[in-house]
């Protein structure tokens, strides 16, 4: 346990920059906004956007309320991803990179406990910090809708709910496989990792060209491990789409699907890949 | 349990076609200061690695009678280890630096590193990345010797330090670490610093181990042989594999029961025997 403490409070102190990220990107949106307000109130505009709010058609401020505070949760999702996918290669491959891996590895600790708190690091870690990110602005956006507007705190807390789960999912999945490719290369995993994906899926299409095969694409099913999808039926009442409440159960029938399942499991083999190919590692 | 802590069979290392370790079998005895010397290249690192685990290889390394797996930390709780005293963390500070491995290490013993750390006047706030070499020294001399462990290794541990540091790093070493119950393995290219302190020398060359000896009896096997100029082929019969002209007068390190009429001798430093059990430029020694 004193040595999970020990490793943990070294990761978060030579990584602290790169995991709040999130924090500097909402702190730096909040702070434009702000200086954007001053410097409109400054030369005396009215604040228009809070009046043409009134326009919207009563009953939609509860769909309003849950398809901004997602919008804006996955706007930080993509962030959040940006800096899970940074962390994978600078948790794996930082020490080597500034010369001091010998020194952390020159140390009694399991392999499975370093990386496994590396781990720890990069998928919770980050997700924490941009759940709680996405929490602030989920309560800043709905108490601002409610000021202006009118609704209810219960859709904005959905949106939020929704919204980190999904991109957390996603968020695992794709840091996972970057903490792939940063165990299999030491210098410059990201642009590798993604060169190998280009490469296996050029092997793949030649293949269906020439030999008339039918493998199924690898970029494209990565793609939609690793996006946020909006999949709504509609068809059979149109009507429903405009119902928030109809747009809460679909995303959570999308949310507790295969798919996610999936994307745990893959995680969870790219992890134990992650691990073994830098456990062959050479240390020189 | 034997009285060798480290025991190696028939270690081999390639690196693609180049052979960086060669069927070396070496025995290191506890209680002992060993040198490791060998040109750049000569496989002193990757011995050194091996030891410690952090290679695959051929062959077999014991520690303590038990057998060394890759990458296993086990070894650690016997060992520490100080590469090139620069290879410390810059994004952690010194104090970060101490409790991270008081907390990861086990055989961290806080009366010792409280005793270097009043020795040392280290500042505790400053980044890793801004202290000078000399305090880097201190450092990693602090964190490695605060360690209950019976094996120390050290792999060119003075690289670019300069003259007052390496000796304060090599007496601090001996003060506060070494007893008859440690070893010390040493690598280093500052032979005549090391060369008072070493009791045992081991000399590699090209991945083969030339030489493993007490200091004391390899320094009475050779001598250095002075010989007037004119006499130099009375020398050259001999082979020596380096020879050195200087003010009408020629010299080399041959055998001590190599006896020349005319010739006047001197006692050979562990520059000199290793230059004339390996040859090569004195630069890298």
């Amino acid at each position: 346990m004193k040595q999970c403490k020990a490793l943990f409070k070294k990761e978060i102190q030579t990584h602290w920059s790169i995991l709040l990220t999130p924090v500097w990107f909402t702190g730096g949106v909040y702070v434009t906004t702000l200086i954007g307000l001053i410097i409109g109130w400054l030369k005396g505009s009215s604040l228009d956007w809070a009046v043409s709010v009134k326009h919207i058609p009563k009953g939609m401020e509860g769909l309003i309320m849950y398809s901004s505070v997602y919008s804006i949760s996955l706007l930080l999702g993509v962030v959040a991803t940006i800096t899970a996918i940074i962390l994978a290669d600078s948790l794996i491959n930082g020490g080597f990179k500034r010369k001091c891996e010998i020194l952390h590895l020159s140390q009694p600790v399991t392999l499975s406990r370093i990386l496994g708190i590396k781990y720890l690091l990069m998928v919770p870690g980050t997700f924490l910090i941009f759940s709680l990110m996405a929490l602030i602005n989920a309560f800043v956006m709905s108490c601002l809708q409610i000021w202006f507007l009118s609704g209810h705190f219960y859709f904005g807390f959905v949106a939020w709910v929704q919204s980190i789960l999904e991109t957390g999912f996603s968020m695992m999945f794709l840091s996972s496989l970057f903490w792939f490719f940063a165990a299999l290369y030491r210098q410059k995993s990201f642009f590798k990792g993604v060169l190998t994906i280009l490469g296996i899926q050029a092997v793949i299409s030649i293949l269906n060209y020439t030999a008339g095969l039918d493998i199924p694409s690898l970029l494209g099913y990565i793609g939609r491990l690793a996006t946020i999808r909006f999949e709504l039926n509609g068809s059979s009442n149109p009507q429903a789409l405009e119902s928030v409440f109809y747009l809460i159960t679909q995303k959570w029938q999308m949310l507790w699907s295969w798919e996610t399942l999936l994307k745990v499991v893959y995680s969870i083999a790219l992890f134990v890949g992650g691990f073994h190919l830098y456990r062959r590692r050479q240390v020189s | 349990m034997s009285a060798n802590i480290y025991q190696i069979n028939n270690l081999s290392k390639n690196y693609g076609k180049t052979k960086a370790l060669e069927n070396v079998t070496l025995s290191l005895g506890k209680g002992r200061i060993i040198g490791l010397l060998g040109k750049n290249g000569a496989g002193k690192s990757t011995l050194m690695r091996c030891m410690l685990g952090f290679l695959a290889h051929q062959g077999e390394v014991y520690l303590n009678d038990k057998l060394l797996r890759h990458r296993d930390p086990e070894v650690f709780t016997q060992v520490a280890f100080i590469p090139d005293v620069s290879g410390l963390d810059d994004r952690l500070s010194v104090q970060q630096t101490i409790d991270y491995i008081q907390g990861v290490n086990p055989c961290w013993n806080e009366v010792t590193a409280s005793k270097l750390l009043s020795l040392s006047n280290l500042p505790l706030k400053r980044k890793v990345g801004k202290l000078s070499k000399g305090m880097k020294t201190k450092l990693y001399l602090l964190i490695t010797l605060s360690l209950d462990v019976d094996i120390l290794l050290l792999d060119e541990p003075t690289l670019g330090l300069d003259i007052a540091f390496r000796k304060e790093f090599f007496n601090t070493i001996l003060g506060e670490f070494f007893d008859e119950q440690k070893t010390i393995f040493i690598s280093t290219h500052q032979v005549e610093e090391v060369e008072d302190l070493l009791q045992e020398i081991i000399i590699i060359d090209n991945g083969k181990i030339l030489l493993h000896e007490e200091v004391e009896s390899l320094k009475n096997r050779y001598r250095v042989v002075n010989l007037p100029i004119e006499l130099a082929p009375q020398l050259m019969v001999h082979e020596p594999k380096v020879i050195s002209k200087t003010l009408g007068f020629v010299s080399a390190i041959l055998p001590s029961n190599i006896e020349i009429e005319g010739a006047t001798y001197n006692r050979a430093n562990l520059a000199d025997i290793f230059l004339a059990v390996v040859g090569g430029s004195n630069e890298t020694v």
